[in-house]
C-alpha cells in the first residue's frame, strides 16, 4: 500500500510521538516540582495548572531553607560521599587488582563470596548492622556513616572486570624492570584504568549521596543529619506547606542533577553496568 | 550460577581500554607461556584484604548475626537475649499481619515488575532506532533517576492528593471521580507502583539499551536478506539475545522494590488500613519501633530467603545455554 520511502517516514513519525509522550509524562513531574516551589500555598491546586507562576514566590526557597541548618546537612553530605567515593575506589581498585591479576587459593570463593552481596540488600541485614555499629560506639558520627557504606561488591566486580582486561604483559614488564606491587599498580593499573575509576566514582558518589534508610537508622542528632535526612524532617514538620516542602526538594536535586549534566557518560555507564546491584 | 556470569559479561562490555599499547598480537601472549598473573599469592591477597575486612564485618558478620537473632528473644529494651529455637518463625508463620506483609510485597513487586520491564525495553528499542536527536532523548528519559530517591515519595504523595497532578489531569479528564490514592486500600499499592515505575524505568532503559547495542548489526541484516519481518526480527534475534539483560533487569526491579522502604516511610507508614505494610515496612517497625530484635530478625531471614527464591527462579527463566 505505501511506498518504502513513505513505510519508513511513518515509522520515524511514530517513534518520535511515542517518544515525545513518554518524555513529556517522565518530566511533568519535575517540571511540577520547581513550578510548585514558586507559587504561593493557596495557589498550589488552582485549575487550569499554572505552570509558570506569573507571580513567583522566590521567597520560599531562603524562606523554607531558613527553618532548619541545611548548610549543615550539605557538609555532612558532602564529607560523607566524598569520603566513601576516594577509599571505596581505592580499596576496590586493589581487590579488583588482587582478583585478576594474582593466583591466590581462595580467589575464587573471594570473588563468589562478595558477588553474592549484591543481591543482599540493606534492609535485610539492617537490625544486625545497626547493632554492630552501635556495638562499636559509631552511633551518630561520620564513621558510622562512612565505614560500612564502603563494604560494597559493585565497585570490586568493576574494577576486577577492567583489570582483567589490562593486558598481563604491561604487569610483567614493569615487575621485570624492578617495580614492586604497590608500584606496579600506581604506574601501570590505575592510569590504564581512568574511565573505570571515573564512573565507579560518579556511581558511589550518586549513591551515597542519595542513600537514606542507613543514615535515617544511625543518625540522631540534627548536627549529623545528611540532606536527604533534612529533607525528610522538613516534609514531616511541614506536611501541608507544598511550596515549602516543593522548594527544599529542588535544592536537594540540584548537587545531583548537577552531577549528572556534567558526567552524564560516566553516571550512564555506570548504571548501564550496574545492573544487578541492588 | 548464571547470573553471575551474565553480571561478568555486563561488566565486561563496559570501557575498553583507552591504552593503545592493548592491540598487543595473541601469539605474544602465547609466546609467554601460560602466563597467569604474578605467583605471589601472598601480595594478591594482600590487595584483597582491605576490603576484605569491611566485608566481613558489615556484610558476613551481619547475615550470621542476624540468622542467630533470629533464634533468641534479644530485644534492647528489656535486655534479654535467651535462645528460643524456632519460637519466632513459629510465631511468625501464626501471625496473619507477616503473611499479609508477604502477599503485599508480592503484589508490589511484580505488579512493578511486569510493566516496568515491558515500558522499559519499549522506550530502549525506540532510543536505540537510528533517528535525530535521539541522545537528547535519552538524557530527558533518564532524569527521574537522578531525583534524589527521598524527594521521589514526597513528590509523588503530592502528586497522589485528591486535588494533585494525577486526578485533576488524568483521572477526572477520563470521566471518574478524583480517588483518594494513598488513604484507599484498593488504590495505595497501584499508587506505589506508579511512582515506584516513573523511578526505576529509565535505570532498566538504560541497562536495555546497553544489552541491545550489543547485539551485532549483521544478525539483524541476515534476518532481513531471510525476508523476516520486524515483529519476526524482534522475536528471533532480539528476544534470545537480550536474555541475559532481562535476567539483570528483573534481578534488578526485584531486589529494589522487595527492599524498599523509604516510600513506605515518606508516603503511608503501612496505612490504609495495613494495606501497603510491606516486608521490609515490617521488619523495621517490628525491629525499630517495638524493639523486638528477635522476631524481625526472623521476618528478615525470610524477607532474604524471597529474594534468593525470586532470583533463583529469574535464573531458570532467563537461563542462557553457553
Amino acid at each position: 500500500m505505501f511506498g518504502n520511502r513513505m513505510r519508513s517516514r511513518l515509522l520515524s513519525a511514530a517513534t518520535y510521538l511515542m517518544l515525545g509522550a513518554c518524555t513529556i509524562l517522565f518530566l511533568v513531574p519535575i517540571f511540577w516540582m520547581v513550578s510548585t516551589s514558586l507559587k504561593s500555598t493557596v495557589n498550589v491546586f488552582d485549575l487550569p495548572i499554572e505552570w509558570i507562576p506569573a507571580d513567583p514566590q522566590f521567597n520560599n526557597y531562603p524562606d523554607s531553607l531558613g527553618k532548619q541548618d541545611f548548610p549543615r546537612y550539605f557538609l555532612n553530605s558532602g564529607i560523607v560521599a566524598t569520603t566513601v567515593t576516594i577509599v571505596h575506589v581505592l580499596l576496590a581498585s586493589w581487590a579488583g587488582y588482587g582478583l585478576a591479576k594474582y593466583q591466590f587459593g581462595g580467589r575464587q570463593l573471594l570473588f563468589w563470596a562478595i558477588l553474592v552481596t549484591l543481591i543482599l540488600p540493606l534492609e535485610v541485614i539492617m537490625i544486625p548492622l545497626w547493632l554492630t555499629v552501635r556495638g562499636l560506639g559509631w552511633e551518630d558520627s561520620y564513621a558510622g556513616l562512612i565505614v560500612p557504606v564502603i563494604a560494597d561488591a559493585f565497585g570490586v566486580l568493576l574494577m576486577r572486570q577492567y583489570f582483567l582486561s589490562l593486558p598481563s604483559e604491561l604487569i610483567d614488564a614493569a615487575r621485570i624492570d624492578g617495580a614492586g606491587h604497590l608500584r606496579t599498580f600506581f604506574t601501570i593499573a590505575i592510569p590504564n584504568a581512568w574511565p573505570a575509576i571515573v564512573t565507579l566514582g560518579i556511581f558511589m558518589f550518586q549513591a551515597t549521596w542519595d542513600e537514606f534508610v542507613w543514615p535515617f537508622l544511625i543518625v540522631n542528632s540534627s548536627e549529623m543529619k545528611t540532606v536527604p535526612l533534612g529533607v525528610q524532617s522538613f516534609q514531616s514538620g511541614e506536611l501541608s506547606n507544598f511550596p515549602a516542602v516543593m522548594a527544599v526538594s529542588t535544592v536537594a536535586t540540584i548537587p545531583l542533577a548537577t552531577l549528572f549534566l556534567a558526567f552524564q557518560r560516566f553516571w550512564i555507564r555506570g548504571v548501564a553496568t550496574s545492573g544487578i546491584r541492588g | 550460577m548464571d547470573a553471575i556470569g551474565v553480571t561478568a559479561r555486563q561488566l565486561g562490555s563496559s570501557p575498553p581500554p583507552v591504552d593503545g599499547r592493548r592491540g598487543l598480537p595473541r601469539s605474544l601472549g602465547g609466546a609467554l607461556g601460560s602466563w597467569r598473573g604474578p605467583s605471589q599469592p601472598f601480595w594478591g591477597f594482600l590487595f584483597v584484604l582491605p576490603i576484605l575486612v569491611l566485608f566481613v564485618v558489615f556484610k558476613f558478620w551481619p547475615i550470621v548475626y542476624a540468622a542467630w537473632l533470629s533464634l533468641t528473644n534479644a530485644s534492647p529494651v528489656s535486655r534479654t537475649s535467651d535462645f528460643v529455637g524456632l519460637e519466632n518463625y513459629i510465631a511468625l508463620a501464626g501471625n496473619p499481619q507477616f503473611f499479609k506483609a508477604l502477599i503485599i510485597t508480592g503484589y508490589y513487586v511484580f505488579g512493578t515488575l511486569v510493566p516496568v520491564v515491558i515500558i522499559s525495553l519499549a522506550i530502549a528499542l525506540l532510543v536505540n532506532q537510528k533517528i535525530k536527536g535521539r541522545g537528547l532523548f535519552r538524557v530527558l528519559l533518564f532524569f527521574p533517576a537522578i531525583i534524589p530517591i527521598i524527594v521521589v515519595p514526597i513528590l509523588w504523595q503530592f502528586l497522589f492528593h485528591p486535588y494533585g497532578l494525577v486526578n485533576t489531569t488524568v483521572i477526572e479528564t477520563l470521566g471518574f471521580e478524583a480517588i483518594n490514592w494513598l488513604t484507599s486500600t484498593d488504590s495505595v499499592i497501584p499508587a506505589f507502583i506508579v511512582s515506584t515505575g516513573w523511578r526505576i524505568i529509565p535505570l532498566c532503559m538504560v541497562i536495555f539499551l546497553a544489552g541491545l547495542q550489543g547485539i551485532p548489526e549483521d544478525l539483524y541484516e541476515a534476518a532481513k536478506v531471510d525476508g523476516a519481518s520486524m515483529p519476526q526480527r524482534f522475536r528471533y534475534v532480539t528476544i534470545p539475545r537480550l536474555k541475559p539483560t532481562i535476567l539483570v533487569v528483573v534481578v534488578f526491579a526485584v531486589t529494589l522494590t522487595a527492599k524498599n522502604l523509604v516510600f513506605m516511610l515518606v508516603m503511608t507508614n503501612g496505612g490504609p488500613d495495613n494495606a501497603s505494610r510491606t516486608l521490609s515496612l515490617f521488619i523495621y517497625e517490628v525491629g525499630f519501633r517495638f524493639s523486638r530484635v528477635g522476631y524481625a530478625s526472623a521476618a528478615a531471614v525470610l524477607l532474604l530467603l524471597v529474594i534468593v527464591v525470586a532470583t533463583a527462579i529469574s535464573l531458570r527463566i532467563f537461563r542462557t545455554d553457553d
